[in-house]
């Protein structure tokens, strides 16, 4: 086999020694590792439910929109008109409605909020 | 280096008995800490990423099958990280133009260390495409044995020679290298 310049030098390369404590270094930190607890596994089982409700919303409203951009695009002579939902009417009531109704819907919100913490603090402490 | 070693120690340390990877461990620190210096040409780097890649190894032993020898899996996993990690933080290298102006000074005042260029040479191959580099460092690092070098990379033997080849051709011309006949060895 003929060798050239080129593998010459790169076959004769300068072969170095591990340092003395190499070894122990490793096997301290293999043994670090084997007495670490396991990682706790992601609870994909009770997330499942969530995930789906999460994909199903972003996909029906990745759907409207599209819906609405064609409307929008398929008219362009016609003014944009957003659905009733979404109208002035909403914000009208939302704007025109009491105070105490607004407080009933903080309230609520800020009830499903605690509902919620309570729930993944009480799941947490039931895993450790 | 015994295979019947490796396999023992392998299935004593899934058993349970974590000192018999100590036994791996003194087997292979050199190959492994070499081939990490290849990649990184420091010493200190060098071993820190061959600790990585023998926690890798022990975190992964249940997954080395025994179809192939345990310093093929070996190999293939340490280059896997090493090249991971030249990804996340590039070692430092000369470039190839730099080596090509050295060539030129030599040539002028012929005051330049033969063991010097072959150095600089030895790390302007990290300056190479990260493929054509793999495929240098690995070839020689394995005794210019393309099967293995194969083996290390994951790839095809035919990728490998092809990848060799272009990596060679580059250095050759950046650094005025004569050309010799093909002497790839083969399988």
């Amino acid at each position: 086999m003929i060798h050239d310049e080129l593998d010459r030098i790169l076959s004769n390369e300068e072969e170095i020694l591990p340092s003395s404590g190499f070894t122990a270094s490793v096997m301290e930190a293999v043994r670090r590792e084997a007495s670490a607890p396991p990682a706790i596994p992601f609870p994909w089982l009770r997330a499942l439910p969530g995930i789906i409700v999460a994909g199903a919303t972003l996909v029906a409203v990745a759907v409207q929109l599209v819906i609405q951009l064609v409307r929008v695009f398929s008219a362009p002579q016609s003014p944009v008109e957003l659905p009733s939902w979404l109208g002035p009417s909403m914000w009208a009531s939302i704007l025109k409605a009491p105070l105490g109704v607004a407080g009933i819907w903080v309230t609520l919100a800020l009830l499903a909020s605690l509902a919620s913490l309570m729930l993944s603090m009480r799941l947490t402490s039931a895993r450790t | 280096m015994s295979a019947s070693e490796d396999q023992a120690d392998v299935a004593s340390v899934l058993g349970g008995d974590v000192s018999s990877f100590d036994g791996i461990v003194r087997r292979w620190q050199g190959p492994l800490v070499n081939l990490a210096y290849r990649f990184c040409r420091d010493r200190g780097r060098a071993e820190e990423m061959a600790q990585e890649a023998f926690l890798r190894a022990y975190r992964a032993l249940g997954q080395w099958r025994g179809d192939a020898a345990f310093s093929t899996w070996l190999f293939a996993l340490a280059t896997n990280l090493y090249r991971t990690e030249l990804r996340r933080i590039p070692a430092g290298f000369v470039s190839l133009d730099d080596i090509a102006e050295l060539r030129d000074s030599r040539a002028i005042d012929g005051g330049y260390e033969d063991a010097d260029r072959d150095r600089a040479i030895r790390r302007a191959v990290l300056a190479l495409p990260a493929k054509y580099r793999d495929a240098l460092l690995l070839y020689y690092f394995h005794e210019m044995d393309i099967p293995a070098a194969a083996s290390s990379l994951g790839l095809p033997e035919g990728t490998v020679k092809a990848r060799l080849s272009r990596g060679r051709d580059i250095l050759r011309n950046k650094l005025a290298l004569p050309v010799a006949q093909p002497r790839l060895k083969e399988a």
